[in-house]
Protein backbone atom coordinates (compact mmCIF):
# COMPACT_ATOMS: atom_id res chain seq x y z
CA UNK A 1 0.00 0.00 0.00
CA UNK A 2 1.28 3.42 -0.68
CA UNK A 3 1.89 5.99 1.67
CA UNK A 4 0.47 9.40 0.31
CA UNK A 5 2.53 12.43 0.39
CA UNK A 6 1.28 14.87 2.83
CA UNK A 7 1.82 17.89 0.84
CA UNK A 8 0.95 16.58 -2.88
CA UNK A 9 -2.21 15.21 -2.90
CA UNK A 10 -3.77 14.83 -6.27
CA UNK A 11 -5.97 17.70 -6.08
CA UNK A 12 -2.69 19.93 -4.84
CA UNK A 13 -1.67 18.77 -8.05
CA UNK A 14 -4.31 19.57 -10.13
CA UNK A 15 -4.96 22.75 -8.32
CA UNK A 16 -1.30 24.05 -8.61
CA UNK A 17 -1.06 23.08 -12.47
CA UNK A 18 -4.37 25.07 -12.45
CA UNK A 19 -2.51 27.81 -11.13
CA UNK A 20 -5.14 27.97 -8.30
CA UNK A 21 -3.14 27.88 -5.43
CA UNK A 22 -2.98 30.63 -3.21
CA UNK A 23 0.23 32.36 -2.36
CA UNK A 24 0.81 30.89 0.94
CA UNK A 25 0.23 26.73 -0.47
CA UNK A 26 1.87 27.61 -3.66
CA UNK A 27 5.10 28.21 -0.81
CA UNK A 28 4.90 25.55 1.06
CA UNK A 29 4.48 23.30 -2.15
CA UNK A 30 7.57 24.76 -3.69
CA UNK A 31 9.26 24.49 0.02
CA UNK A 32 8.39 20.57 -0.11
CA UNK A 33 9.37 19.76 -4.25
CA UNK A 34 12.69 21.38 -3.08
CA UNK A 35 13.36 18.02 -0.50
CA UNK A 36 13.24 14.40 -1.51
CA UNK A 37 9.65 12.52 -1.54
CA UNK A 38 9.62 9.21 -2.29
CA UNK A 39 5.73 9.50 -2.02
CA UNK A 40 5.63 12.16 -4.16
CA UNK A 41 7.33 10.01 -6.58
CA UNK A 42 4.21 7.24 -6.54
CA UNK A 43 1.93 10.03 -6.99
CA UNK A 44 3.79 11.28 -10.04
CA UNK A 45 4.76 7.58 -11.38
CA UNK A 46 0.61 7.24 -12.26
CA UNK A 47 0.81 11.10 -13.84
CA UNK A 48 1.95 11.14 -18.00
CA UNK A 49 3.24 13.94 -18.98
CA UNK A 50 1.26 15.08 -21.23
CA UNK A 51 -1.80 14.72 -18.66
CA UNK A 52 0.35 17.70 -16.67
CA UNK A 53 0.44 19.85 -19.83
CA UNK A 54 -2.66 19.63 -20.30
CA UNK A 55 -3.99 20.37 -16.52
CA UNK A 56 -1.50 23.47 -17.22
CA UNK A 57 -3.48 25.05 -19.47
CA UNK A 58 -7.31 26.19 -18.87
CA UNK A 59 -9.16 24.00 -21.48
CA UNK A 60 -9.92 26.99 -23.52
CA UNK A 61 -6.60 27.10 -24.74
CA UNK A 62 -6.40 23.61 -25.66
CA UNK A 63 -7.98 22.58 -29.01
CA UNK A 64 -11.94 23.34 -29.84
CA UNK A 65 -13.95 21.16 -31.32
CA UNK A 66 -13.65 23.10 -34.36
CA UNK A 67 -10.16 23.33 -34.43
CA UNK A 68 -9.39 20.05 -34.09
CA UNK A 69 -11.84 19.42 -37.34
CA UNK A 70 -9.68 22.03 -38.95
CA UNK A 71 -6.11 20.98 -38.20
CA UNK A 72 -6.43 17.07 -38.72
CA UNK A 73 -7.48 17.15 -42.61
CA UNK A 74 -4.66 19.86 -43.11
CA UNK A 75 -2.39 17.71 -41.13
CA UNK A 76 -2.86 14.12 -42.40
CA UNK A 77 -3.02 15.97 -46.16
CA UNK A 78 0.19 14.19 -46.69
CA UNK A 79 -0.91 10.73 -46.28
CA UNK A 80 -3.90 10.95 -48.65
CA UNK A 81 -3.70 9.05 -51.21
CA UNK A 82 -6.38 10.33 -53.43
CA UNK A 83 -5.59 13.48 -53.56
CA UNK A 84 -4.63 14.37 -57.83
CA UNK A 85 -1.18 13.46 -58.62
CA UNK A 86 1.28 15.94 -59.91
CA UNK A 87 2.37 16.21 -63.39
CA UNK A 88 5.25 18.00 -65.24
CA UNK A 89 3.70 20.38 -67.36
CA UNK A 90 4.16 19.51 -71.01
CA UNK A 91 5.78 22.47 -72.94
CA UNK A 92 2.66 22.38 -75.16
CA UNK A 93 0.59 23.45 -72.41
CA UNK A 94 2.57 25.09 -69.81
CA UNK A 95 1.46 28.72 -69.45
CA UNK A 96 4.42 31.54 -69.40
CA UNK A 97 5.85 32.10 -66.52
CA UNK A 98 4.84 35.55 -65.08
CA UNK A 99 6.67 35.88 -62.19
CA UNK A 100 10.40 35.62 -61.09
CA UNK A 101 11.26 31.94 -60.23
CA UNK A 102 14.73 31.42 -59.17
CA UNK A 103 17.32 30.08 -57.37
CA UNK A 104 17.49 29.69 -54.09
CA UNK A 105 16.47 31.39 -50.84
CA UNK A 106 19.32 30.01 -48.48
CA UNK A 107 18.30 27.07 -46.14
CA UNK A 108 18.53 28.66 -43.06
CA UNK A 109 16.70 31.65 -44.20
CA UNK A 110 13.59 30.46 -45.12
CA UNK A 111 13.41 27.18 -43.23
CA UNK A 112 10.22 26.28 -43.23
CA UNK A 113 8.67 22.98 -41.77
CA UNK A 114 6.00 20.98 -43.64
CA UNK A 115 6.39 18.11 -46.05
CA UNK A 116 4.00 16.10 -47.94
CA UNK A 117 3.84 12.95 -49.60
CA UNK A 118 2.05 13.02 -53.05
CA UNK A 119 0.34 10.28 -54.82
CA UNK A 120 2.38 11.05 -57.79
CA UNK A 121 2.76 8.31 -60.31
CA UNK A 122 6.57 7.43 -61.35
CA UNK A 123 7.79 8.26 -64.62
CA UNK A 124 9.35 5.44 -66.57
CA UNK A 125 12.73 5.97 -67.57
CA UNK A 126 15.27 4.58 -70.13
CA UNK A 127 17.19 1.96 -68.50
CA UNK A 128 20.22 0.64 -69.36
CA UNK A 129 21.48 3.50 -71.09
CA UNK A 130 25.06 2.89 -68.97
CA UNK A 131 26.52 -0.66 -69.52
CA UNK A 132 26.46 -2.35 -66.33
CA UNK A 133 24.51 0.27 -64.19
CA UNK A 134 20.63 0.38 -63.49
CA UNK A 135 19.18 3.60 -64.05
CA UNK A 136 17.44 5.18 -60.55
CA UNK A 137 14.11 6.17 -60.67
CA UNK A 138 13.74 9.96 -59.15
CA UNK A 139 10.61 12.10 -58.79
CA UNK A 140 10.13 15.27 -57.57
CA UNK A 141 7.49 16.17 -55.40
CA UNK A 142 6.26 20.20 -54.93
CA UNK A 143 4.43 21.78 -52.04
CA UNK A 144 3.02 25.11 -51.19
CA UNK A 145 4.29 26.71 -47.69
CA UNK A 146 3.47 30.04 -46.81
CA UNK A 147 5.95 32.28 -44.28
CA UNK A 148 3.31 34.48 -42.66
CA UNK A 149 3.01 35.37 -39.94
CA UNK A 150 4.75 32.22 -39.62
CA UNK A 151 5.40 29.60 -41.85
CA UNK A 152 2.73 27.24 -41.43
CA UNK A 153 0.01 26.33 -44.36
CA UNK A 154 1.10 23.84 -47.08
CA UNK A 155 -0.87 22.63 -49.96
CA UNK A 156 0.18 20.19 -52.36
CA UNK A 157 0.30 22.01 -55.92
CA UNK A 158 -2.40 20.49 -57.87
CA UNK A 159 -1.34 19.66 -61.20
CA UNK A 160 0.81 21.64 -63.29
CA UNK A 161 -0.94 24.67 -60.56
CA UNK A 162 0.84 28.10 -60.00
CA UNK A 163 1.80 29.29 -56.71
CA UNK A 164 0.61 32.17 -55.34
CA UNK A 165 2.61 35.42 -54.81
CA UNK A 166 4.14 35.21 -51.77
CA UNK A 167 4.00 31.06 -51.58
CA UNK A 168 7.48 29.02 -50.96
CA UNK A 169 7.92 26.16 -52.96
CA UNK A 170 9.21 22.71 -50.84
CA UNK A 171 10.11 19.98 -52.26
CA UNK A 172 10.69 16.22 -51.68
CA UNK A 173 12.06 13.53 -53.29
CA UNK A 174 11.22 9.44 -53.89
CA UNK A 175 13.91 7.68 -55.40
CA UNK A 176 14.17 4.02 -56.07
CA UNK A 177 18.10 2.88 -55.74
CA UNK A 178 21.28 4.63 -54.14
CA UNK A 179 22.52 7.27 -56.56
CA UNK A 180 24.03 10.64 -56.07
CA UNK A 181 21.24 13.53 -56.22
CA UNK A 182 21.23 16.69 -57.94
CA UNK A 183 18.85 19.45 -57.61
CA UNK A 184 19.56 22.39 -60.32
CA UNK A 185 17.99 25.11 -61.34
CA UNK A 186 17.75 26.54 -65.00
CA UNK A 187 16.55 29.52 -66.78
CA UNK A 188 16.90 30.87 -69.93
CA UNK A 189 20.31 32.13 -71.12
CA UNK A 190 21.97 31.43 -68.20
CA UNK A 191 23.80 28.10 -67.20
CA UNK A 192 22.28 25.19 -64.71
CA UNK A 193 23.20 25.66 -61.19
CA UNK A 194 22.91 23.38 -58.24
CA UNK A 195 20.43 24.00 -55.49
CA UNK A 196 20.79 21.14 -53.26
CA UNK A 197 22.63 19.41 -51.77
CA UNK A 198 25.18 22.20 -51.39
CA UNK A 199 28.33 20.11 -50.66
CA UNK A 200 27.28 16.90 -51.89
CA UNK A 201 29.40 13.74 -49.83
CA UNK A 202 27.66 10.60 -51.21
CA UNK A 203 25.54 8.74 -53.26
CA UNK A 204 21.73 9.32 -51.21
CA UNK A 205 20.26 5.87 -50.16
CA UNK A 206 16.82 4.95 -51.57
CA UNK A 207 13.80 5.97 -49.79
CA UNK A 208 11.35 9.64 -49.76
CA UNK A 209 12.84 11.81 -48.39
CA UNK A 210 13.07 15.89 -47.91
CA UNK A 211 14.67 18.80 -49.66
CA UNK A 212 16.47 19.83 -46.67
CA UNK A 213 19.96 20.99 -45.52
CA UNK A 214 21.19 20.18 -41.56
CA UNK A 215 17.34 19.28 -40.80
CA UNK A 216 15.54 22.19 -42.15
CA UNK A 217 13.48 21.81 -45.14
CA UNK A 218 14.53 24.32 -47.72
CA UNK A 219 12.67 26.17 -49.47
CA UNK A 220 12.95 28.20 -52.28
CA UNK A 221 11.62 31.68 -52.40
CA UNK A 222 10.06 32.11 -56.05
CA UNK A 223 9.98 36.23 -56.15
CA UNK A 224 13.89 35.74 -55.88
CA UNK A 225 14.46 33.38 -59.08
CA UNK A 226 14.61 34.71 -62.63
CA UNK A 227 11.95 34.30 -64.88
CA UNK A 228 11.09 30.75 -67.22
CA UNK A 229 12.83 28.62 -65.09
CA UNK A 230 12.71 25.27 -64.33
CA UNK A 231 13.87 22.44 -61.54
CA UNK A 232 16.03 19.61 -62.63
CA UNK A 233 16.37 16.57 -60.35
CA UNK A 234 19.32 14.17 -61.29
CA UNK A 235 19.72 10.94 -60.05
CA UNK A 236 22.76 9.31 -61.13
CA UNK A 237 24.67 6.25 -60.84
CA UNK A 238 27.90 8.04 -60.49
CA UNK A 239 29.14 11.27 -58.98
CA UNK A 240 29.10 13.99 -61.94
CA UNK A 241 31.24 16.26 -62.15
CA UNK A 242 30.13 20.08 -61.10
CA UNK A 243 31.14 21.35 -65.14
CA UNK A 244 28.73 19.07 -66.31
CA UNK A 245 25.84 20.18 -64.15
CA UNK A 246 26.40 23.59 -65.96
CA UNK A 247 24.07 23.80 -68.97
CA UNK A 248 23.04 26.63 -71.17
CA UNK A 249 20.91 24.99 -73.62
CA UNK A 250 17.39 25.14 -72.36
CA UNK A 251 15.90 21.59 -70.93
CA UNK A 252 12.42 21.82 -71.07
CA UNK A 253 11.25 18.28 -71.55
CA UNK A 254 11.94 15.49 -69.37
CA UNK A 255 13.44 13.25 -72.81
CA UNK A 256 15.90 16.61 -72.90
CA UNK A 257 16.86 16.30 -69.52
CA UNK A 258 17.36 12.39 -69.98
CA UNK A 259 19.71 13.20 -73.47
CA UNK A 260 21.69 15.74 -71.10
CA UNK A 261 22.38 13.37 -68.06
CA UNK A 262 22.93 9.84 -70.05
CA UNK A 263 21.74 6.78 -67.85
CA UNK A 264 20.84 9.03 -65.08
CA UNK A 265 17.21 8.95 -63.38
CA UNK A 266 15.62 12.53 -64.00
CA UNK A 267 12.29 14.85 -63.56
CA UNK A 268 11.83 18.26 -64.55
CA UNK A 269 9.27 20.94 -62.97
CA UNK A 270 8.52 23.89 -64.02
CA UNK A 271 7.31 26.22 -61.48
CA UNK A 272 4.47 28.92 -62.13
CA UNK A 273 3.27 31.71 -60.01
CA UNK A 274 0.28 33.63 -60.66
CA UNK A 275 0.19 37.00 -61.26
CA UNK A 276 -0.11 39.92 -58.23
CA UNK A 277 -3.76 41.33 -58.66
CA UNK B 1 -6.28 11.21 -20.38
CA UNK B 2 -4.07 10.20 -22.68
CA UNK B 3 -2.55 6.39 -21.89
CA UNK B 4 -4.24 3.77 -23.47
CA UNK B 5 -6.72 1.76 -21.76
CA UNK B 6 -7.10 -2.15 -22.12
CA UNK B 7 -9.21 -2.13 -25.54
CA UNK B 8 -7.70 0.34 -26.60
CA UNK B 9 -5.08 0.52 -29.79
CA UNK B 10 -1.33 0.73 -28.94
CA UNK B 11 0.27 3.67 -30.61
CA UNK B 12 2.42 0.96 -32.33
CA UNK B 13 -1.07 -0.51 -34.23
CA UNK B 14 -2.38 2.64 -34.97
CA UNK B 15 0.70 3.97 -36.62
CA UNK B 16 1.01 1.09 -38.89
CA UNK B 17 -2.00 1.66 -39.97
CA UNK B 18 -1.64 5.28 -40.11
CA UNK B 19 1.30 4.99 -42.46
CA UNK B 20 -0.75 2.46 -44.74
CA UNK B 21 -3.37 5.13 -44.98
CA UNK B 22 -6.01 4.27 -42.49
CA UNK B 23 -7.68 7.85 -41.54
CA UNK B 24 -9.19 6.31 -38.92
CA UNK B 25 -5.92 5.37 -37.39
CA UNK B 26 -4.61 8.77 -38.22
CA UNK B 27 -7.40 10.50 -36.52
CA UNK B 28 -6.78 8.40 -33.19
CA UNK B 29 -3.37 9.15 -33.20
CA UNK B 30 -4.46 12.57 -33.10
CA UNK B 31 -7.20 12.49 -30.53
CA UNK B 32 -4.75 10.72 -28.29
CA UNK B 33 -1.67 13.06 -28.92
CA UNK B 34 -3.21 16.75 -29.63
CA UNK B 35 -4.13 17.58 -26.43
CA UNK B 36 -0.77 17.27 -25.22
CA UNK B 37 1.53 18.50 -28.10
CA UNK B 38 -0.87 21.55 -27.59
CA UNK B 39 0.22 21.63 -23.87
CA UNK B 40 3.67 21.43 -24.86
CA UNK B 41 3.99 23.85 -27.57
CA UNK B 42 1.85 26.58 -25.48
CA UNK B 43 4.35 26.00 -22.51
CA UNK B 44 7.04 26.85 -25.23
CA UNK B 45 5.37 29.67 -26.76
CA UNK B 46 4.80 31.16 -23.35
CA UNK B 47 0.98 30.93 -23.69
CA UNK B 48 0.97 32.12 -27.38
CA UNK B 49 -2.16 30.37 -28.05
CA UNK B 50 -2.45 31.50 -31.97
CA UNK B 51 1.22 30.18 -32.16
CA UNK B 52 1.13 27.24 -30.49
CA UNK B 53 -2.10 26.45 -32.65
CA UNK B 54 0.30 26.74 -35.99
CA UNK B 55 3.19 24.78 -34.20
CA UNK B 56 0.42 21.95 -33.23
CA UNK B 57 -0.52 21.75 -36.53
CA UNK B 58 2.96 21.59 -38.02
CA UNK B 59 3.82 19.04 -35.60
CA UNK B 60 1.09 16.52 -36.93
CA UNK B 61 1.59 17.42 -40.36
CA UNK B 62 5.23 16.58 -40.38
CA UNK B 63 4.22 13.76 -38.13
CA UNK B 64 1.79 12.33 -39.81
CA UNK B 65 3.72 12.87 -43.81
CA UNK B 66 6.81 11.30 -41.88
CA UNK B 67 5.29 8.30 -40.06
CA UNK B 68 6.41 5.24 -42.91
CA UNK B 69 10.07 6.69 -41.85
CA UNK B 70 9.37 5.97 -38.07
CA UNK B 71 10.84 2.53 -37.62
CA UNK B 72 9.12 1.74 -34.16
CA UNK B 73 5.77 2.39 -33.71
CA UNK B 74 6.29 2.34 -29.97
CA UNK B 75 8.59 5.01 -30.00
CA UNK B 76 5.70 7.67 -31.76
CA UNK B 77 5.25 9.47 -28.43
CA UNK B 78 8.13 10.31 -27.64
CA UNK B 79 8.85 11.04 -31.65
CA UNK B 80 5.99 13.52 -31.97
CA UNK B 81 7.22 15.35 -29.22
CA UNK B 82 10.35 15.68 -30.67
CA UNK B 83 9.11 17.46 -33.68
CA UNK B 84 7.16 19.59 -31.94
CA UNK B 85 9.99 20.21 -29.37
CA UNK B 86 12.42 20.82 -32.52
CA UNK B 87 9.72 23.06 -34.46
CA UNK B 88 8.96 25.09 -30.74
CA UNK B 89 13.20 26.03 -31.05
CA UNK B 90 13.20 27.11 -33.85
CA UNK B 91 10.22 29.15 -34.04
CA UNK B 92 11.54 31.85 -32.01
CA UNK B 93 13.87 32.49 -29.22
CA UNK B 94 13.52 31.23 -25.73
CA UNK B 95 15.00 32.66 -22.83
CA UNK B 96 17.42 30.54 -20.81
CA UNK B 97 14.83 30.02 -17.83
CA UNK B 98 12.16 28.61 -20.73
CA UNK B 99 15.02 26.62 -22.21
CA UNK B 100 15.49 25.17 -19.08
CA UNK B 101 12.07 24.27 -18.46
CA UNK B 102 11.62 23.00 -21.47
CA UNK B 103 14.85 20.32 -21.44
CA UNK B 104 13.16 19.61 -18.06
CA UNK B 105 9.57 18.95 -19.94
CA UNK B 106 11.48 16.86 -22.62
CA UNK B 107 13.22 14.82 -20.10
CA UNK B 108 10.23 14.20 -18.77
CA UNK B 109 8.62 12.86 -22.39
CA UNK B 110 11.50 10.81 -23.04
CA UNK B 111 12.36 12.97 -26.04
CA UNK B 112 15.94 13.47 -26.36
CA UNK B 113 17.46 16.61 -27.53
CA UNK B 114 18.29 17.54 -31.79
CA UNK B 115 21.60 16.03 -32.58
CA UNK B 116 22.49 19.41 -34.30
CA UNK B 117 21.99 21.42 -31.00
CA UNK B 118 24.77 21.04 -29.17
CA UNK B 119 23.55 23.72 -26.71
CA UNK B 120 20.83 21.70 -25.86
CA UNK B 121 22.65 17.94 -25.18
CA UNK B 122 24.66 20.14 -22.70
CA UNK B 123 21.42 21.86 -20.98
CA UNK B 124 20.09 17.95 -21.12
CA UNK B 125 23.09 17.08 -19.62
CA UNK B 126 23.14 19.47 -16.71
CA UNK B 127 19.54 18.47 -16.04
CA UNK B 128 19.99 14.95 -15.82
CA UNK B 129 22.97 15.50 -13.16
CA UNK B 130 21.37 18.23 -11.21
CA UNK B 131 18.44 15.84 -10.76
CA UNK B 132 20.64 12.80 -10.14
CA UNK B 133 22.28 14.76 -7.42
CA UNK B 134 18.84 14.58 -5.86
CA UNK B 135 18.58 10.95 -5.44
CA UNK B 136 19.57 9.14 -3.24
CA UNK B 137 18.76 5.18 -4.63
CA UNK B 138 22.35 3.92 -5.91
CA UNK B 139 20.66 1.60 -8.39
CA UNK B 140 18.25 4.39 -10.00
CA UNK B 141 21.58 6.45 -10.80
CA UNK B 142 23.43 3.69 -12.11
CA UNK B 143 20.52 3.11 -14.54
CA UNK B 144 20.33 6.69 -15.25
CA UNK B 145 23.70 7.57 -15.62
CA UNK B 146 23.87 4.68 -18.65
CA UNK B 147 20.34 5.96 -19.64
CA UNK B 148 21.17 9.75 -20.27
CA UNK B 149 25.41 10.14 -20.42
CA UNK B 150 27.50 10.06 -23.09
CA UNK B 151 27.30 7.85 -24.58
CA UNK B 152 23.66 6.75 -23.99
CA UNK B 153 22.90 3.54 -23.75
CA UNK B 154 18.82 2.15 -24.59
CA UNK B 155 17.32 0.37 -21.65
CA UNK B 156 18.73 -3.15 -23.23
CA UNK B 157 22.02 -2.28 -22.95
CA UNK B 158 21.60 -0.84 -19.97
CA UNK B 159 19.96 -4.33 -18.71
CA UNK B 160 23.36 -6.00 -20.36
CA UNK B 161 25.97 -4.32 -19.01
CA UNK B 162 24.46 -4.02 -15.64
CA UNK B 163 23.41 -7.87 -15.27
CA UNK B 164 19.44 -6.75 -14.88
CA UNK B 165 16.20 -7.85 -16.04
CA UNK B 166 14.73 -5.51 -18.97
CA UNK B 167 12.11 -4.76 -16.57
CA UNK B 168 13.85 -3.50 -13.58
CA UNK B 169 15.70 -1.13 -15.61
CA UNK B 170 12.16 -0.01 -17.48
CA UNK B 171 10.74 0.49 -13.42
CA UNK B 172 13.99 2.03 -12.29
CA UNK B 173 13.86 4.77 -14.97
CA UNK B 174 9.92 4.99 -14.27
CA UNK B 175 11.14 6.06 -11.40
CA UNK B 176 13.15 8.71 -12.37
CA UNK B 177 10.66 10.26 -14.31
CA UNK B 178 8.92 10.64 -11.87
CA UNK B 179 11.23 13.00 -10.38
CA UNK B 180 11.50 14.60 -13.71
CA UNK B 181 7.54 15.21 -13.40
CA UNK B 182 8.21 16.44 -9.81
CA UNK B 183 11.16 19.04 -10.99
CA UNK B 184 8.88 20.19 -14.04
CA UNK B 185 5.98 20.53 -11.32
CA UNK B 186 8.80 22.63 -8.91
CA UNK B 187 10.00 24.99 -12.24
CA UNK B 188 6.27 25.32 -13.61
CA UNK B 189 5.11 26.93 -10.13
CA UNK B 190 8.77 29.09 -10.00
CA UNK B 191 7.89 30.36 -13.23
CA UNK B 192 4.45 31.52 -11.83
CA UNK B 193 5.93 33.19 -9.44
Amino acid sequence: MLRPCEILSEGMLKAALRGQLPAEGRAALLRHLGEPCEACLDLLECWTTEEMLTELHASDDLLSWAERERVFPTASAGLASARPPLRVVPPETRRPPRLAWAAVASAAAVALFTLVTLGRPWHPVAKDVLKGTSTPAVTLFALAGSRSPTPHIVRALPAGGPLVPGELLLLRIRLDARAWIYLLSQKQGELSEVLWPLNATGPHEPGEFEVAESGTALAIDPQALGTDARLLLIASPKRIDARRLQIREPLRTRSEVERAFPGCGVDLLPVIVEPER
Amino acid sequence: MISSTPGEAEDSDLVRSAAEGDRAAQHALFDRHHGGVMGYCLLACNGDRERALELTQETFLRALCSLRELKDGDRFRSWLFSIAANLCRSSGAQDARRRELLAVAQLSLDTGPADDEPRERELRIAVVQRLLSRIEDPDVRAVVALKYGEPEHTTREIAARLGLPHGTVTSRLVRFRAAVKRALLRAILEEAC
